[in-house]
């Protein structure tokens, strides 16, 4: 079951693409938690990359969040960019053979995180998730506000999607 | 050893301190409410409304239910008479919006049998005369009773008039003052179980004709009221 208010946060967002900071500063406390723990979690604990990748990740939604047209959309979106940024910095890392375009397994599919990314945001995310991040069902619905069902559903549907281009191929 | 609660998110202060550096990073203008003040009161979460929602809900449907606790039902009991029964008979409709949970009827303490016809449609069919008191009970635990008084039940079983006999036979004369002899229903049965066959009864006379018995012979008489004349007949010893 969901736990944010979206015709609420609809509401918060409108007035925060207008330039209400108080307006911004409620949807930054209504996300910024999962937000962190989701960046400790791929970043591997470390708490100040952490809080880097926070703060880059709402300094692009504040200047980006005419990209976004509804509430609903808000966690995904946050959760992509956050993932973005967090890769870039594995990628920045010394050793690091992380590359967007580099080849990736999911799920038996072939693939890349480019093409994943490419895919709807909420399938794109799902995917991301589960599988590039390693999160559990539970713990990603939770992160997304969304039941576990609707995850799988959208997981399932990007999976399938990789599958059909993988086959074009 | 205490367990140290997890900590979900940056402490507060650090977090608000992230935010303003967001905003000035992109130069707007910071928040003028604090953090701490919008989680707290976070307008943002559904569950804030979920307790007083249930709670106004649960309060509107008791107000909604109350007045159907105190609906009570309308008896109509109504006395019929039937070819195929002397007793009268007392059809009851229970008029009510709730249903009917439990219906009984008595007679000085003796309980009618109640048959259930139709939707709130019962059948009473009393065996005594005097008081029937009919009582309803609603699913809401509302009572109604209603009396009526029940006259015109035969409960005075056949009447012997007089015997004889002669060799071959044995003669009874019975008569039945209210509802009348029910011939085709009397029966004889020897004390061995056999069914005595030959008895012959004359309505006009009131006489009942029985083969002279060799062992003792247990007759049933009834009348059209379901009361029974019951005589045991024994062969004289010689």
């Amino acid at each position: 079951m969901t736990s944010l208010d979206y015709g609420y946060l609809d509401t918060v967002l409108n007035d925060a693409r207008e330039g209400d900071s108080n307006a911004f500063a409620e949807i930054y406390a209504a996300t910024y938690v999962n937000q962190y723990r989701f960046a400790m979690g791929y970043l591997g604990g470390e708490e100040f990359d952490a809080e880097d990748v926070l703060q880059e990740t709402y300094v692009y939604a504040l200047t980006n969040l005419s990209q976004i047209s509804a509430s609903s959309m808000l966690l995904p979106w946050l959760f992509q960019v956050n993932f973005r940024i967090c890769y870039g910095k594995k990628q920045r890392m010394p050793d690091s053979t992380l590359s967007e375009t580099a080849p990736v397994t999911v799920k038996n599919i072939r693939t890349t995180v480019s093409r994943i990314l490419r895919l709807p945001l909420t399938q794109s995310q799902a995917v991301i998730m589960c599988d590039i991040c390693g999160l559990k069902v539970r713990k990603a619905a939770e992160y997304m506000d969304m039941r576990r069902s609707t995850l799988r559903s959208y997981r399932r549907a990007g999976l399938k999607a990789l599958i059909g281009e993988e086959a074009v191929k | 050893m205490s367990r140290k609660k997890k900590q979900l998110g940056p402490p507060i202060d650090i977090a608000a301190q992230m935010l303003d550096n967001v905003f000035a990073t992109c130069g707007q203008e910071a928040n003028t409410v604090s953090l701490d003040v919008l989680i707290s009161y976070s307008n943002y979460r559904k569950e804030r409304f979920i307790i007083q929602r249930g709670l106004i809900g649960a309060v509107l449907t008791l107000f909604l239910l109350l007045p159907i606790l105190f609906i009570t039902a309308t008896i109509i009991i109504t006395e019929r008479h039937t070819a195929s029964n002397y007793n009268p008979e007392y059809s009851v409709n229970v008029e009510s919006p709730v249903p009917v949970s439990s219906i009984s009827a008595e007679i000085d303490g003796h309980l009618v049998t109640v048959t259930e016809t139709g939707d709130k449609e019962y059948l009473l069919q009393p065996t005594r005369n005097g008081m029937m008191v009919v009582t309803v009970t609603l699913l809401n635990r509302q009572m109604t009773t209603d009396s009526v008084e029940v006259m015109g039940v035969d409960v005075t079983q056949p009447a012997l008039v007089s015997t004889s006999y002669d060799d071959d036979f044995f003669y009874l004369y019975v008569t039945d003052s209210e509802s009348g002899m029910d011939y085709d229903a009397v029966t004889a049965v020897y004390e061995s179980g056999a069914v005595c066959e030959g008895v012959l009864c004359d309505p006009e006379t009131g006489c009942i004709t029985i083969p002279y018995p060799v062992e003792s012979l247990n007759l049933v008489i009834p009348d059209k009221g379901g009361n029974a004349l019951r005589i045991t007949l024994r062969p004289q010893e010689e």
